[in-house]
């Protein structure tokens, strides 16, 4: 299981936290070197394999056996929607459609963290900016973003620069309220540190802020990883109906079941890619966390 | 930059040597200039934005584009409308309806999730997998499934909701503090009364927690699915009157639609206050 | 004299070992009907993990224990236990919390209502069966956790560190509280404490650990009357175990020949 559960809100503290299998009682063990300790080691090895083997077996079947007995339209079997991938893939189809989504999803995330880390230190460093606009920004957090597309399909159009603004409001909530927080965090003995060195303006922030805040702009970054992956569906479906999204409803459209599971799968591998980049980099950062 | 330095949040910086530091003790407290207060502070910058959007509007975009002045216009209108009215009930009532069924099976599965290890092993990726999935993906696919019947709607926002609720019952369970478990098994107490009895109550902050975050992404759904179904909603009204070129009264249900967030957490704030009042100083 | 009774509580050879860690090994000792024994140590000595395992909530890796001759592999009928962070649900009201065990039993609460009435007067909680534990101090809460101990009319109690919690008036106050309300009913009780003064007023023998891994020292009689009071810590004897168990621990059971600081063992006094 992921960190955090909120892809929207970082939440109280008790609902990000630890992950994983964890013993809540250590194994009762004698000395490493007896046969009891390596014999109740391996079996709780054999247990955990096939713990997630068990999972992988029953899903594969589950989705056999659901597929061969609905109808065509309804649902299709793991075997036919993988043969319905490898045409996907063969024809070309796929991979335009994902480099079409992807290239707005990179265009747009990369305005989102832009923005979001500059807007997130503007916000810390200055307390009047802080306080005027603090309201709106959370109204606007608050506010289902997928309402905001038709104004912005009517305003924007569907082109590909409407939909990597898409991505981008989609991206860029997390990156500015976690840069935000992490600049604000900073301890002031830290700035006074820096001063008392004579640090100018431009040293306080190489030296001080910018590293101190790094983690947490991670943390919006994983993030923004993955709710900008909603903005592309999202652009991709309302929008201009291409890409993956837009394979999503023409399949949809001609009730071509396998099609818009294949498209599903590659959606959902993706997604887990994005997470695991994302809890990568955070964690890779977070080693140099101070406090919290 | 040095200005805003030193009126920053936070690190609050040390005044530099030399520099006037407290007034006299003997003088009075100068007032605080308006730029020191915040409500001035907020509703001056409300005012600016509103500002700035009416102008830009006016000069660059479209007549149908949302102004501060035609969303204002029409309230009176929007909010007696027979249509929004009912279009606010259908939506939230599905949202509530969903937010009760994702609690419900949300608990359950985060129970078995979070007590066994074994079931986490088993049923984990696939929480994970429905987690990093955009659910906006699955909804055409549920409109194959359902029809574009309310009841798709109901599944798109069970499906959005279950998910915050399963993560936080499921760390809640796991995260039962050591003494309540062991005052269980000095007791010997049979494995539905370590589930229900203690698990389950220790992991309300965790549950209250999850139900937050999920009316969020509950509205989210609801409106996902009326914007693809097309049924008959808040989201629906709000992208008729967009796609009808009536934007402005698609801000006021968009304002209505956030507002009903805010309102229904703290809706569940206060039951969570009442009930159970010992979730707050435990 | 207690020799000759079957013990109520027999620890044989115990040890413990955590992976390639271990904690405590080949501690045996024996707690008789109405006996307190004290188990003191330094802190990370396992002495509560001595304790878990005495009342079936750890496994141990070497020897055993038994309780009224039955071996004891997980929580048996009849064990009662206080804890150091007290463990009363914050979601009960104090009288549910003590009438818990009796709950799990299945005695229903109209059943329970005397005994738990009973025993909430006998730890001086009258007025506060309807409030919850975050409404009460340290103090009142680890009163409620000794009546929910005594509620199932236990014949083994085991106290891990129950006042290490609380300040020390407190501490003082309920020390005296427990004695006072043991004296009504002894029941044999293993009282694990880093508090060495403690151990001592509360104990009739002590048991020392000490050393890595750690090992008993000693088992020291404290020989001193009963009912115990304030006064009891002002006594030479008192001083003179005190002592004694001070230095065994401090000095890590290295008896130094001829160190004038190490104290002699004390015998056991003609009361």
């Amino acid at each position: 299981m992921p960190e955090t559960h909120a892809v929207d809100s970082p939440g109280p503290g008790r609902a990000a936290a630890v992950p994983g299998t964890r013993q809540t009682e250590p194994l009762g063990s004698p000395s490493p070197r007896s046969a009891r300790f390596r014999r109740l080691l391996a079996w709780h090895r054999a247990r955990v394999v096939s713990g997630y083997g068990l999972g992988i077996a029953l899903g594969i079947v589950a989705w056999q056996l659901v597929g061969k007995h609905s109808v065509q339209q309804i649902f299709a079997p793991l075997t036919e929607t993988l043969q319905r991938l490898q045409e996907l893939i063969e024809d070309g189809e796929l991979a335009s459609a994902a480099a079409n989504s992807f290239a707005t999803y990179a265009v747009g995330l990369s305005m989102a963290l832009i923005l979001g880390a500059g807007g997130g230190l503007l916000l810390a460093r200055s307390e009047l900016v802080r306080t005027a606009l603090e309201p709106y920004i959370m109204g606007l957090y608050a506010a289902p973003m997928v309402a905001l597309i038709p104004f912005l399909l009517a305003f924007l159009g569907f082109g590909f620069w409407a939909k990597s603004i898409v991505v981008a409001l989609f991206a860029v909530f997390p990156v500015l309220l976690n840069t935000q927080r992490g600049a604000q965090s900073i301890a002031s003995e830290l700035i006074d540190v820096a001063r008392l060195y004579r640090s100018g303006e431009k040293d306080l922030w190489v030296h001080v802020i910018a590293p101190y805040t790094l983690p947490f702009f991670m943390t919006g970054v994983r993030q923004a990883l993955a709710r900008g992956l909603v903005g592309m569906i999202a652009a991709d479906i309302f929008l201009s109906a291409t890409g993956l999204g837009g394979m999503l409803i023409t399949a949809a459209q001609i009730f071509d079941t396998s099609a818009m599971l294949a498209t599903v799968l590659v959606i959902t591998v993706c997604g887990v890619a994005l997470m695991a980049i994302g809890n990568a980099i955070e964690r890779h950062f977070a080693r140099w966390k101070v406090g919290q | 930059m040095k200005d805003t330095t030193r009126s920053a949040g936070a690190p609050q910086a040390t005044p530099a040597v030399g520099s006037a530091s407290a007034p006299p003790p003997s003088a009075e407290p100068a007032p605080r200039a308006w730029y020191r207060r915040p409500l001035v502070v907020r509703v001056v910058a409300g005012l600016l934005i509103l500002a700035i959007w009416q102008i830009v509007v006016e000069l660059w975009a479209q007549d149908y584009v949302a102004r501060p002045t035609g969303v204002i216009r029409v309230i009176p209108s929007v909010l007696t409308e027979k249509l929004f009215l009912s279009d606010i009930v259908t939506t939230l009532t599905a949202v509530v309806e969903g937010l009760a069924i994702a609690v419900v099976i949300g608990t359950a599965i985060g129970l078995v999730v979070g007590r066994l290890p074994d079931a986490q092993r088993v049923l984990g990726m696939y929480v994970n997998g429905v987690y990093a999935l955009p659910i906006i993906a699955v909804v055409p696919l549920l409109t194959v499934w359902f029809g574009y019947t309310p009841k798709a709607r109901l599944a798109v926002i069970v499906l959005e909701a279950t998910l915050p609720v399963v993560y936080n019952v499921a760390e809640g369970a796991r995260a039962v503090p050591r003494t309540y478990l062991d005052v269980t098994r000095i007791h010997r107490a049979p494995w539905w009364r370590v589930w229900f009895g203690v698990a389950l109550p220790a992991s309300t902050p965790y549950v209250l927690a999850g139900i937050d975050l999920a009316i969020g992404r509950a509205l989210i759904g609801a409106v996902v699915a009326e914007f693809i179904a097309a049924l008959d909603g808040l989201g629906y009204y709000i992208l008729f009157n967009v796609n009808s070129f009536h934007e402005d009264r698609a801000i006021v249900a968009l304002v209505v639609l956030a507002l009903s967030a805010i309102v229904l957490r703290a809706l569940v704030n206060v039951v969570v206050r009442r009930g159970f009042s010992w979730y707050w100083l435990a | 004299m207690t020799a000759s009774r079957t013990p109520k509580i027999r620890v044989d050879h115990l040890g413990k070992t955590y992976g390639d860690k271990e904690a405590f090994t080949d501690l045996s000792f024996d707690v008789a009907e109405g006996e307190i024994v004290s188990i003191v140590g330094p802190s990370g000595c396992g002495k509560t993990t001595l304790l878990r395992c005495v009342v079936g909530l750890t496994t141990p890796t070497q020897g055993s224990v038994s309780i009224n001759g039955q071996r004891v592999l997980e929580p048996i009928e009849g064990v009662a236990m206080v804890f150091q962070h007290f463990g009363l649900f914050p979601w009960k009201t104090v009288a549910a919390n003590v009438a818990y065990g009796l709950t799990v039993q299945g005695v229903s609460r109209r059943e329970s209502a005397s005994k738990v009435a009973e025993l909430i007067g006998l730890v001086g909680l009258q007025g506060f069966e309807k409030a919850y534990p975050h409404q009460l101090s340290g103090g009142m809460q680890q009163r409620a956790g000794l009546a929910r101990a005594l509620a199932i009319e236990p014949t083994v109690l085991a106290m891990d560190e129950p006042f290490a919690s609380l300040d020390a008036q407190t501490r003082d106050v309920l020390q005296l509280e427990v004695l006072r309300i043991w004296e009504a009913r002894p029941t044999a009780m293993m009282f694990v404490t880093h508090s060495i003064d403690e151990a001592v007023l509360m104990g009739d023998r002590v048991v020392i650990l000490t050393g890595h891994p750690s090992r008993i020292f000693d088992i020291v009689d404290v020989d001193l009357p009963r009912p115990r009071n304030r006064a009891t810590v002002n006594t030479d004897r008192f001083r003179m175990v005190r002592d004694y168990v001070w230095n065994a621990i401090m000095k890590e059971g290295h008896r130094v020949v001829g160190d004038p600081e190490t104290a002699a063992r004390p015998a056991p006094s003609s009361h």
